[in-house]
């Protein structure tokens, strides 16, 4: 071997150390330097936006709850309007164009919508709605919110010690509304009548509906119905002069112009979130977080967690999958087989316009 | 309470409704012989510029209502001036004039849900402020009697003009045969501008009415616009008699249908009956 040969072989393995350090050594570096994108689909304008900017904001809280973090983590918002379609086309956008890891929708339809193509893509996707077929047999995709078994549960115990036997159901024909529709009967058929009055989520006049269940001697109206829509029904059984109990699940949440004229009323929702959550919430926005606010904030705390912890999806949702007595604001929270998170139902009583449990 | 009488005031209360939102379609119908779908986001507009006006800047109720219909009427002459007049000047056909007023309804709404969200509002202050009457049994509310009112008086004022006066005529005349009316003299594009002012006031006001009883969202426009559309056809397109008759009988239709089953079945007893009457009796309850 002479002396040129010697340099040559010198000078390769020089190289291909140099070549094996940087190439192992380069990954790392970029993926701690690119941050994780968590999408977060929202209705950000539109009927629900209240819900939506409230949802945003908890999102932006949750992040900012961590110290320092191994990964760097950005939040890219999309607004959907609840609209399953916009939905789907933010989704795309997020995926082709802003290369998420992990993405959360609100509202049944939205989570419906997009909960095959997550799982396809191998994103992981929170969603949070009262439909909780959206995550069943979908290792990628979870849902948090109460279980309709749960709100229904709560629901009859209450009526019942309120002595209601005969309460009107009238329902929006909406996939979220018509789960907790179908535990209720479910639980208990006997006390409900006008079990089947079903309305178009566009429906603005209920007057038949209203004289048929006092014609049937109804003792409680049970509304589930959508914003706006909720708002048209009570004014027009006040009008009505039909002076029976007014009661709902989830729905009287969701439609601030309906709350003057429903003073004293009860109905069942989630359970309050940490008074620490509820506190930060205050004193970074100066307002109240919306109902869902809290699971939001649940629910990028819980992918946050488990991308620290994994570095590939399936990993991270193997993790979500196996999560037990995570330290949520709306409680301890465990995944069911089924890819749920499910909450605490209360019932809540309208006292000076505010939300106030029943203990 | 019985519920007869609360079922027939319930059928009257919706076919006012109806009729008040077909009365300015037919007659815009009648005059320019094509469907207007932008009708229903002139209700619209009239709707949300009460809003503005009488609500959020709290003046005077019937100043608001009065500036609601005259925005209105000024957004339809709008329209028939920058949009359908320069396309009838094109001559063209009745089915490009309906795709442009389809596109005058999106954009309108989109403009409106962008000015004052797409949030459901009310129009009243205070829902128990208001009057609330019974008869035999049934109640109806100072809401629902003024759009009763407003339904007869309107078409009982439309019919004296175009029967009785010389607007009247020479509306009549336009709408018989356009190219007739234009060799007797008659300015038709001028008759046309007017009839688009008048047809988009009732819509307006249709539209503050209809948001005083049930509340507004920048997309109500298309559910009373389809409401009007069947009416005017079951009642005989582009015939104001006709028109505030299938109004009623809609009413009561979809009311009485919906005694025994779901009210999820309103609309399809809506569109049932007009089926019907497409197959049936195509010319409508009235022939034009």
């Amino acid at each position: 071997m002479n002396q040129s040969t010697k340099w040559i072989i010198g000078v390769v393995i020089v190289a291909v150390i140099a070549v094996v350090y940087f190439v192992s050594k380069g990954p790392s570096e970029l993926v701690s330097t690119e941050p994780i994108k968590i999408g977060v689909i929202l209705p950000l304008t539109g009927d629900a936006a209240f819900i939506g900017e409230a949802a945003k904001n908890s999102a932006i809280l949750a992040k900012e709850s961590f110290g320092k973090t191994k990964n760097t983590y950005e939040l890219v918002f999309e607004d959907d309007q609840a609209d399953s379609k916009k939905t789907i086309s933010a989704f795309r956008k997020l995926v082709d164009v802003n290369k998420i890891r992990a993405v959360g929708t609100g509202f049944p339809g939205p989570g419906n919508a997009i909960a095959p193509l997550s799982e396809k893509e191998k994103i992981i996707h929170f969603s949070i709605a009262s439909d909780l077929s959206i995550a069943k047999d979908k290792p990628f995709v979870f849902n948090h919110w109460i279980k309709p078994e749960n709100e229904a549960g709560v629901y009859i115990k209450e009526a019942k010690k309120q002595g209601l036997k005969k309460i009107a159901m009238i329902t929006s024909n909406q996939q979220g509304i018509i789960a907790i529709r179908d535990a209720l009967l479910k639980e208990d058929q006997t006390i409900f009548i006008l079990k089947d009055e079903l309305l178009g989520p566009q429906e603005k006049d209920f007057r038949t509906t209203i004289i048929k269940a006092k014609n049937e001697g109804a003792d409680a109206f049970l509304l589930m119905l959508l914003q706006g829509q909720l708002t048209s029904a009570v004014k027009q059984i006040k009008e009505m002069k039909v002076n029976i109990s007014l009661t709902s699940i989830e729905s009287f949440d969701y439609d601030p112009e309906a709350i003057p004229m429903l003073e004293g009323e009860w109905f069942v929702t989630s359970a309050d979130p940490s008074e620490d959550f509820t506190t930060s919430y205050k004193e970074k926005y100066n307002g109240l977080p919306q109902p869902g606010s809290a699971y939001v904030y649940d629910v990028i705390r819980i992918l946050i967690t488990a991308f620290e912890k994994e570095e590939t999806n399936e990993g991270a949702a193997k993790f979500i999958s196996e999560m037990k007595d995570f330290p949520g604001v709306t409680g301890a929270l465990s995944v069911d087989s089924d890819g749920n998170i499910n909450s605490k139902a209360v019932v809540k009583k309208i006292i000076n316009g505010k939300f106030v449990e029943v203990k | 309470m019985d519920i007869l009488p609360q079922l027939v005031l319930n059928s009257i209360i919706a076919g006012a409704i109806y009729a008040l939102v077909a009365l300015g379609f037919n007659l815009i119908y009648g005059t320019t012989k094509f469907f207007n779908l932008s009708h229903g986001v002139i209700a619209v507009v009239g709707a949300y510029a009460f809003l503005f006006f009488g609500k959020m800047l709290d003046w005077n109720l019937f100043l608001s209502v009065f500036i609601g219909i005259a925005i209105a009427a000024i957004v339809g002459y709008g329209l028939d001036k920058l949009i359908y007049l320069p396309l009838r000047k094109r001559k063209a056909s009745n089915m490009a004039l309906l795709i442009a007023s389809l596109g005058a309804f999106t954009a309108l709404q989109a403009i409106i849900a962008i000015l004052f969200t797409s949030q459901f509002q009310t129009l009243w202050r205070n829902y128990s402020n208001q009057k609330i009457y019974e008869i035999y049994g049934g109640i109806i509310t100072q809401t629902q009697l003024i759009i009763l009112i407003s339904g007869i008086l309107i078409t009982g004022a439309l019919v004296f003009v175009l029967k009785y006066t010389l607007f009247g005529k020479m509306t009549r005349a336009v709408s018989d045969d356009e190219e007739a009316a234009k060799i007797i003299g008659i300015n038709t594009n001028k008759i046309i501008s007017r009839i688009f002012i008048i047809g988009s006031a009732i819509a307006g006001l249709a539209g503050i009415l209809v948001g005083f009883d049930t509340g507004i969202e920048p997309t109500m426009g298309m559910g009373l616009l389809l409401k009007g559309v069947i009416v005017s056809i079951i009642g005989g397109v582009g015939n104001i008699y006709g028109g505030f008759l299938g109004a009623f009988l809609l009413g009561f239709a979809e009311n009485f249908g919906i005694w025994k089953i779901s009210g999820e079945w309103k609309d399809a007893i809506a569109f049932g009956l007009l089926i019907i009457f497409l197959l049936f009796r195509p010319q409508g309850i009235m022939r034009k």
